[in-house]
């Protein structure tokens, strides 16, 4: 047993060596809540891409959107001696020990799929403004992504509408839960006759089976309902929701949006399962990582008292024709080729900006024409 | 009438009613009237959102998969050991079964799960009774291995949407009949090594005291490991029932899978509370329905999930505190 053990412990330091080697590159850390889900692995796929593109090294961390873990990452990272980091945090109470963490090791630091809110969080706020190693945030117009979702599912004709998040006070989905609120206060002003009525959400998780049990309790508990919203989570929340549905036989009578696009959202859209989705963002953490990547090699300055800020845009698919040109451009392939995103790296952030907001299938149809 | 004439009649009928008061029949009905205590309160409540025949059906068929995993563990709590990579386990040997059942079909789904549960289990046995440290910290090292190993797993999936099974096959598990002869083959499984083999007695001898089991010619080094190859057996079947009630499974890092471990071992507390009576298997089964059931009672309420953990918690304590607490002065392990 001593000998097995001994030889587990070479293994595992001559494994450590191995990654360790050549080392030289410039390396930037990615804090991730998973890098294997739906669209975490989609995520890592891009990443991978631009940094093989740019001659990087990525370290990548999962933290599942738990706050320690959270904070922990950013220190793992500095003591694996990351030139920048890239994080999607849960709470944006987590940014002040990661902020004060990247400031101190000097590490740059920058957002994806998130911002601090000023007047929510204006200390976390103030630190990221007057630390000189947060570059910036990528981040996504959540309160409008739930407003659309909300529209589109009234125009449908839902009046009855059910919520399952996945994590109590995370972030992006207290600001999409707001945009679906207004989203119902917009459709119930302009139709006085035809109201519609958002329930209260109830958390299912990141996880496929956690998902479906949550639906399963959900539809059991409202019956009438005619919609359900699937916030997101990974979109393994959305499996899991999607095989209640169908266990239930409610598929089709119930109308499911969500956001985080499928791999096999066109069959889903097809056969009725899904009435729409908004998603397509997975290349959000792009931005984030080219904002660290131009830090890093002394391009970008951070501004004085502020730090730059990119907003993505969503993609809106509510049909399997929609789907198709998606497919083509962005599941079958990347939206960006190898020297395309060697040409981004070298823009300045107000065209980094312009480039992802431009970002749309018939953008990268023109592109590869 | 000559004095105490009634007496031994007394005492005949405190006697038949303490016998009464520890048998079998006796803890199965305190389990139904649970049961249907929790279904009339919610009942009462919630009366057109809770409770039906048909909802009653689902919250079944969500609690089965976490009693399979919670007569796994029953093996090995006994015993006074934990073993904190039943999570990971159930991850990896999902992962594993969806993998194979890319080539080989249902075969491959069924004893990828079944196969890969039971030598991990075998491993975390060998490895325990080598090392000869507490069991919490082996499985701790193991959970944090297996993690990495079901990620390495998930990218060898080179399907499209890796780790997920595809919605039009593979699906028989995750409903009936299939899902209920998976469990009930598991539970009956359990009920016969608990009843008709030595391996409940000696699992039982060796929790209340090893040392005088080992004295008595227990082999507990042996009994220990048959205990973490059952109790991973089981969580194979459970991976199996989980991955198909879902549909997919996650890879995770960082000990998130641990969170797995927790719904399983609340139906074991129920087991180990009712052991007493001869009835573990049920305890198990009918505990795990309760959970659920009083997750969905507190959703038709519309109550937050964070109250919802609150109150089943609270619940599993006052259950387990009722029908096991020690007598006074006697010594809590």
């Amino acid at each position: 047993m001593k000998r097995f053990l001994s030889v587990v412990l070479v293994l595992a330091l001559a494994s450590t060596v191995v990654f360790a080697a050549g080392n030289k590159k410039p390396l930037i850390g990615v804090s991730i809540w998973s890098s294997t889900d739906t669209l975490g692995s989609q995520c890592k796929r891009i990443l991978d891409a631009a940094a093989k593109a740019l001659d990087v090294n990525l370290m990548y961390i999962d933290q599942g959107h738990v706050s320690e873990k959270v904070t922990a990452s950013a220190e793992t990272l500095a003591a694996a001696g990351c030139d920048g980091m890239i994080i999607c945090n849960s709470a944006s109470a987590e940014m002040n020990a990661v902020i004060n963490t990247c400031t101190k090791n000097k590490m740059y630091l920058a957002q994806f799929f998130r911002i601090i809110d000023k007047t929510a969080n204006p200390n976390e706020y103030k630190l990221a403004c007057q630390s000189p190693y947060f570059i910036g945030a990528v981040h996504e117009s959540e309160v409008d992504n739930g407003m659309n979702l909300v529209r589109i599912l009234c125009e449908k004709g839902c009046r009855k509408i059910a919520l399952e998040g996945w994590n109590s006070g995370d972030a992006t989905f207290l600001l999409r839960w707001q945009g679906y609120k207004k989203g119902i206060e917009a459709w119930n002003k302009a139709n006085p006759k035809s109201k519609a009525v958002l329930l209260d959400p109830q958390y299912g998780g990141t996880t496929t089976d956690t998902g479906r049990a949550t639906a399963e309790a959900i539809i059991n508990a409202n019956k009438d309902i005619d919609a359900l919203i699937v916030a997101g989570g990974g979109g393994d929340t959305l499996i899991g929701a999607l095989a209640a549905i169908d266990s239930m036989g409610l598929k089709g009578k119930i109308k499911v949006m969500s956001t985080d696009f499928l791999a096999d959202l066109d069959q889903q859209l097809a056969s009725g399962a899904m009435a729409g989705e908004s998603g397509g963002h997975y290349a959000d953490p792009l931005f984030a990582f080219m904002l660290v990547y131009n830090a890093v090699k002394g391009n970008y300055k951070k501004p004085a008292g502020s730090f730059y800020e990119i907003i993505f845009p969503y993609l809106y698919v509510a049909s399997p024709a929609d789907y198709e040109a998606y497919a083509k451009y962005f599941v079958d392939d990347l939206p960006y080729n190898a020297s395309e995103l060697v040409a981004m790296s070298k823009l300045s952030e107000p065209d980094l900006a312009k480039k992802s907001a431009a970002l749309s299938i018939q953008d990268v149809m023109q592109r590869r024409k | 009438m000559p004095p105490g004439f009634w007496r031994p009649r007394i005492i005949n009928a405190s006697g038949s009613f303490q016998k009464l008061k520890a048998s079998r029949a006796f803890g199965i009905s305190a389990l139904v009237a649970l049961t249907l205590l929790f279904w009339a309160v919610f009942r009462l409540l919630s009366p057109t959102n809770f409770g039906s025949s048909r909802q009653m059906t689902d919250y079944l068929q969500t609690s089965i998969q976490y009693a399979v995993g919670g007569c796994g563990l029953y093996f090995i709590v006994v015993m006074g050991l934990f073993d904190f990579s039943i999570g990971a386990n159930i991850v990896l040997s999902a992962l594993v079964g969806v993998l194979l059942s890319r080539h080989y079909g249902y075969w491959g789904l069924v004893l990828g799960c079944l196969l890969c549960g039971t030598l991990i289990g075998a491993f975390n046995g060998l490895l325990y009774s080598r090392l000869r440290i507490p069991s919490m910290i082996v499985t701790v090292g193991l959970m944090l291995v297996l993690e990495s190993v079901a990620n390495f797993v998930v990218r060898l999936d080179r399907a499209g949407f890796p780790g997920k099974l595809s919605s039009g096959g593979m699906l028989a598990f995750s409903r009936a009949p299939w899902n209920y002869i998976a469990a009930g083959a598991a539970f009956l499984l359990m009920f016969f090594l608990l009843r008709f083999t030595r391996i409940g007695t000696y699992c039982n001898a060796i929790g209340s005291d090893e040392l005088v089991a080992k004295n008595m010619g227990v082999d507990v080094e042996r009994y220990k490991l048959i205990g973490f190859v059952l109790l991973h057996f089981f969580v194979g079947v459970m991976a199996l029932l989980t991955v198909s009630y879902g549909r997919g499974m996650l890879a995770v890092t960082g000990m998130s899978s641990m969170d797995r471990n927790f719904k399983p071992l609340m139906g074991t507390f129920f087991g180990v509370a009712f052991k007493k009576y001869g009835c573990p298997v049920s305890a198990i089964v009918i505990g795990e329905f309760i959970i659920i059931m009083i997750f969905n009672g507190l959703v038709a309420l519309n109550v937050p999930t964070t109250i919802n953990d609150f109150v089943t918690g609270a619940v599993l304590l006052t259950i387990v505190t009722l029908t096991n607490r020690g007598a006074k002065g006697s010594v809590v392990k």
